[in-house]
């Protein structure tokens, strides 16, 4: 039980330092975003992503699930972007 | 004639306004009012006449209604059409009415510069991509509602819909959500204004009437969406709300209207617009 428990945590601590990288790329692109005025929402791509992870996806998580997961990421990081655009003039 | 202009909200994102029609003007801050339905010429003219002595040039009116109980008045149709069509260019106004069915679209656009999309047909795929095909390289624009229980993502999905199929000209209106409130007929959600705003390039307007259904939260509610950088407002008015088809308890009375553009003026003025 010990053993799976490291495992789980290894994987764990694996997860949010690629979702932080993640974030990080995300917040580049903002910027790049911001200056060019392109609107940050662009649904086209996120549909792109979000059926590339549900194909390239092996299982055992659902494709559905996947795209839930993907979804909630992007969510989340695009939250990130709004609050910083608003900061970043002040 | 293409305005393309841009302003730059408190966001420092760049807000591109598309529109070919006018309705949203950079820095400033439109009122679009008139009533719920074309009930006949009388009430309609009544109705305009207290909309250009208030100052503004947009005038709503419903020709074909959406109604929950298909046994409530459904509205004059094309008889309708064509009493807001003649009223309007009588006094100088410009038309946003509400369109529900596809075979409707062309004829409305004779009669209107503006299709509204109600909160009940925003997930209606299918009339928004024939508007949208309608609408591409014209000067008409359509105004999309948000649905009573879409998340803000869907609603920008829905637009979606509409300027795929080339029509730029699109208007967002937050016009209340449901929630466990009963205070209010709906709950204004003005955080979704800023957020779609911030997400893209569409103007944003508020309908503060069907969010709260009661008059008097119409006015504090308008002067809380200037603040809350939307673009303008979709109110209703009545010459007389005691007497309307629909919705009177919601409707501004002339004498109200006729105060707004002094209240809002100095929100606007602070939020850098003017109202129109």
């Amino acid at each position: 039980m010990k053993t799976f428990r490291e495992r789980v945590d290894e994987v764990d601590h694996e997860l949010v330092r690629l979702l932080n990288e993640r974030a990080q790329l995300v917040q580049e692109m903002g910027s790049y975003k911001q200056e060019a005025g392109i609107p940050l929402f662009d649904p086209r791509r996120e549909e792109e992503i979000l059926s590339k992870v549900a194909e390239e996806n092996p299982g055992p998580i659902f494709d559905s699930s996947m795209r839930d997961i993907f979804e909630l990421i992007m969510h989340r990081i695009r939250d990130i972007e709004i609050q910083r655009s608003e900061f970043s003039d002040q | 004639m293409d305005i393309s202009a841009s302003t730059t909200s408190s966001s420092g994102v760049k807000t591109e306004v598309k529109t070919n029609n006018g309705m949203i003007q950079p820095n400033s801050f439109r009122v679009v009012a008139g009533p719920c339905t074309v009930e006949s010429y009388e009430q309609f003219e009544a109705s305009a006449k207290a909309v250009k002595e208030a100052g503004f040039s947009y005038i709503r009116g419903g020709a074909f209604k959406p109604r929950t109980s298909p046994y409530s008045f459904q509205g004059l149709g094309e008889e309708g059409l064509g009493i807001l069509s003649e009223v309007a260019s009588e006094y100088g106004l410009e038309v946003v009415t509400e369109v529900m069915d596809p075979k409707d679209i062309e004829k409305v656009m004779e009669h209107a510069k503006v299709i509204q999309i109600g909160a009940r047909n925003m997930q209606n795929f299918a009339l928004l991509k024939h508007i949208g095909e309608a609408i591409a390289g014209t000067d008409h624009g359509a105004v999309l509602k948000r649905g009573l229980s879409a998340t803000v993502e869907e609603w920008l999905q829905a637009a979606e819909y509409i300027t795929s199929e080339g029509g730029d000209n699109v208007v967002l209106c937050e016009r209340g959500i449901r929630t466990f409130e009963n205070a209010t007929r709906f709950t204004l959600d003005l955080s979704a204004v800023i957020v779609a705003k911030r997400l893209t390039d569409l103007p944003v307007i508020v309908d503060p009437s069907h969010a709260a259904g009661r008059r008097d939260l119409v006015v504090p509610l308008s002067k809380a969406s200037v603040a809350a950088e939307a673009d303008g407002l979709i109110i209703e008015s009545h010459h007389e709300p005691e007497n309307a088809l629909c919705d009177g308890e919601q409707a501004l009375p002339a004498e109200a209207l006729h105060g707004l553009k002094g209240i809002l003026e100095p929100f606007a003025t602070a939020m850098g617009r003017g109202v129109i």
